[in-house]
């Protein structure tokens, strides 16, 4: 049987689009609420970033103190293999998180970025103290520290960034 | 869709995925007017369509970077939009009941109507009245183009129960469209 209502609104479909509302003004919602995600974002990884940074900062400017001799550095790697497979963990912990986050372009902006490289300046200038003062323990805790605090910001990062996608998948339903 | 057109259209959907809200806001004007339809039809009230569309845009924009290709855009957000509707017309819990009392409904032999002769808009009040159930399979088979099997699989019923929804919905239309028919006889 033909299906007279099928027809009647093929031959006419666009007439259907009859309705119609303030698109501006919904945009301005939609904009807000976009622009309220990201910053969400941003503001969270920043916020972790430049605190951890302040504490590293302190700790290297004490080091830095006791130490100021500046000169050619020395890698953990360097010292034992046992630091060396600390090293080599962190390493590869820090950029595997790092291609994560970059991969999922989630907006983390060039702050944050700034900020672990100023973490990583930090760890360049205590390889320079850890190399006339090769036995130091308080100069290799602070490399490992800085790589700690390296992989929390990254870490802090990547769960905002999974429950910021798992609250927009909640609000789909799957067909 | 023209290649001049295509190759903007392109161009949005890339700047946009980039976080290029200007971009974002072009593709939104381009798409807004069709979606706004698709929710004020489905949810059947301007406000829960305002609603819901603006949630609907917001998941888009939010997810736009995980669109694979840009040529599927309209497909995309149609489909994205399509879900908060029925999203909300679950949390109704409306459509669910309405989806249970259908099963064996098979069409009436009854003399269809000529539907062209009724504007638009008279069809779109008719639509506005029938139940839930009905008139969400009516929307997505009349309006979206999908077939019964595809309504069966979004809405987790059966093929003949979907054509079944259908039947009943074009049945209550068109009572409706009649009982209105008589309405303006007797007025004249």
């Amino acid at each position: 049987m033909k299906d007279k209502l099928k027809e009647s609104v093929d031959t006419r479909r666009a007439d259907f689009d009859l309705y119609d509302a303030d698109f501006d003004q919904m945009w301005n919602n939609i904009e807000g609420d976009l622009n309220k995600s990201r910053w969400n974002i941003r503001g969270m990884a920043g916020k972790v970033a430049a605190a951890i940074l302040v504490l590293a900062m302190v700790s290297w400017g004490f080091i830095s103190f006791k130490f100021n001799d500046v000169a050619e550095g020395v890698a953990l790697h360097e010292i034992s293999p046992e630091l060396a497979e600390t090293e080599y963990y962190y390493s590869q912990q820090v950029a595997e998180k790092l291609s994560i986050i970059k991969a999922s372009n989630s907006g983390v902006d060039q702050e944050v970025m700034d900020n672990l490289m100023a973490l990583d300046s930090a760890y360049q200038d205590l390889k320079k103290d850890l190399k006339d003062n090769a036995d130091n323990e308080e100069v290799i805790a602070a490399m490992i520290a800085n790589y700690r605090l390296k992989l929390n910001i990254l870490e802090q990062i990547l769960t905002e960034i999974k429950q910021h996608d798992q609250r927009e998948q909640n609000s789909e339903v799957n067909i | 869709m023209e290649s001049g057109q295509q190759t903007i259209h392109k161009y949005l959907v890339q700047r946009s995925q980039q976080g290029d809200r200007q971009a974002q806001n072009e593709l939104y004007k381009l798409y807004v007017k069709a979606m706004y339809n698709i929710c004020r039809r489905m949810m059947g009230d301007e406000e829960e369509a305002r609603d819901v569309l603006q949630d609907a845009f917001i998941t888009a924009f939010s997810m736009i970077r995980t669109l694979k290709s840009e040529v599927t855009f309209s497909a995309w957000i149609k489909r994205i939009v399509v879900n908060h509707c029925l999203n909300a017309l679950k949390k109704r819990k409306l459509m669910t009941v309405a989806m249970e009392d259908h099963q064996d409904f098979a069409e009436e032999d009854e003399e269809d109507l000529d539907y062209s002769r009724y504007e638009v808009k008279r069809v779109l009040e008719a639509i506005d009245q029938i139940s839930e159930g009905c008139k969400t399979v009516l929307n997505l088979y009349l309006f979206e183009g999908y077939d019964h099997k595809e309504i069966g699989e979004i809405l987790g019923i059966t093929e003949s129960a979907s054509k079944a929804q259908y039947s009943k919905a074009k049945s209550k239309i068109r009572k409706i469209l009649s009982i209105k028919d008589e309405a303006h006889e007797r007025q004249a």
